[in-house]
């Protein structure tokens, strides 16, 4: 085997590289005294860029951000928030303008022109809301659910729940590649039964829901829906109102609060 | 109706429990919460958790610590006035330091802060009289990589110190900077062997 390439040795360094090829050049290291020096220097390098500043780190930024703080929170909210009038004289045009013409001129574009919208602009309500989704896989290990689950792991759910107006009830499900619906909070499995929305905690950070639920999923994306509301919902009201939406859209419940979380399930 | 029996009880391993935990156990969004709900030791525990990562980043991509107090504290008092707005879906690293790169940005923009660096840089230099030969030497290793990360693109730079100074995932390093996995990892083998062939390497 000739000596191994630089980038090479970076790829072993970080785990980039198949279990065969960590094993040749393994095999390599043990031989080719030169090329261990090597390593060894670009481990060095890597090793170097993370080595703590003492002098630098040893200062508590706290008291600094404290007082910017305070500086600012004695600033009139005028002077921080408001736009000169004429800015805002234009803008208010502007808007009037443009709602006038979508809303008489091109009624088939309405529901697209509310979907984007929706999309960029986070409704106030949503922002006192949050979903947790945990992965608990076979052999036992947990993890926060973020890009990628098993198709058979278990799922757990804590939910936030603040704001002055804290929301009541909660759903909990899922919609996956082929747009199948499943549920976890109300438990739902048969058409005959048509269970509502569970009642939830109010002014809660973080509520962990006791039950870990399993569903067999199609492989591709996965979006998990909660929908807070302050009234209690049938799960057959929630699918027939979600089965004309796009996949991740809002659900269009007047004053729910939601947080919607893409994951993929592996193959 | 009786569960079905793909639901089952779990067995109160607490993954998360409320805010009867000390604020030091919360996870980040957590602390960002309560900080919005008006607990400022919830931010003052947040602050002290990232600090010194913080520090040591924009020490890295600044290339002086002296502008790295600065830029760091900037950063966090950007993230207070963004509690507002912030939605607590277990990004927070990604954000804050989405947050600091452009903090670091504009203190290097400023050139008004080029002639505070000249300043403090020379306050720093007296200070080194005191220090010991060891942390003289470990100052001038560290020079020295400032220096030669200096010399990168802002691209790679910036990739490399996400990972390897912040500790960020791939996919924390594409949220950062809006770039595809692939990418990132492209241009942090580019910028090692850069660093490499900078820093004296024989073999490239």
């Amino acid at each position: 085997m000739t000596d191994i390439s630089t980038r090479e040795m970076f790829q072993y360094l970080v785990g980039e590289v198949t279990r065969v090829r960590a094993d040749e050049i393994d095999a390599h290291l043990a031989a080719c005294h030169s090329c261990q020096t090597e390593l060894d220097g670009l481990r060095g390098m890597i090793e170097l860029m993370d080595e703590p500043d003492e002098e630098l780190e040893s200062v508590d930024l706290v008291p600094e951000v404290r007082k910017m703080i305070e500086i600012d929170s004695e600033k009139p909210r005028q002077h921080r928030r408001s736009l000169p009038a004429a800015v805002v004289l234009i803008g208010a045009l502007l808007v009037a303008v443009a709602a006038v013409t979508i809303w008489t001129g091109f009624p088939e574009e309405r529901e697209i022109f509310r979907a984007k919208s929706s999309g960029t602009m986070i409704p106030e309500q949503d922002r006192w809301v949050a979903l947790r989704a945990y992965r608990l896989g076979e052999s036992g290990q947990t993890g926060r659910l973020s890009t990628g689950m098993k198709n058979d792991d278990f799922l757990l759910f804590a939910y936030t729940n603040l704001g002055e107006q804290t929301k009541r009830y909660l759903m909990i499900f899922a919609v996956d590649a082929r747009g199948k619906v499943h549920w976890y909070h109300p438990g739902y499995t048969s058409a005959e039964s048509d269970p509502a929305s569970m009642p939830i905690e109010s002014n809660v950070t973080s509520e962990e829901l006791p039950e870990k639920i399993r569903h067999d999923y199609s492989a591709g994306p996965l979006w998990i829906y909660s929908l807070f509301t302050d009234q209690p919902m049938k799960v057959s009201a929630v699918e027939a109102m979600i089965s004309g939406l796009r996949p991740g859209e809002r659900i269009p419940v007047e004053d729910s609060a939601q947080h919607i979380l893409k994951t993929v399930v592996e193959p | 109706m009786g569960k079905p029996d793909n639901i089952i009880p779990f067995d109160r391993r607490k993954v998360l429990e409320s805010t009867d935990k000390p604020l030091g156990e919360l996870d980040d969004d957590e602390l960002m919460l309560l900080a919005r709900g008006g607990c400022g030791e919830a931010f003052d525990t947040l602050v002290r958790r990232h600090q010194g990562r913080v520090l040591r980043v924009a020490g890295r991509i600044l290339g002086q610590s002296a502008l790295a107090k600065d830029a760091a504290q900037k950063a966090f008092f950007s993230v207070y006035r963004s509690l507002e707005s912030y939605q607590a879906r277990g990004r927070f690293r990604s954000f804050m330091y989405r947050v600091l790169l452009n903090q670091c940005l504009m203190e290097k923009r400023s050139a008004k802060r080029q002639e505070l660096i000249r300043d403090r840089v020379a306050a720093a230099e007296a200070v080194n009289s005191n220090m010991t030969e060891k942390k003289i030497l470990a100052r001038e290793r560290r020079l020295e990589l400032e220096r030669a990360l200096g010399r990168l693109s802002r691209k790679l730079r910036e990739v490399l110190v996400l990972r390897f100074v912040a500790d960020l995932s791939y996919a924390e390093i594409s949220e950062v900077l809006k770039v595809p996995v692939g990418t990132v990892k492209s241009r942090m083998f580019s910028g090692l062997e850069r660093l490499r062939r900078i820093m004296g390497g024989q073999r490239l």
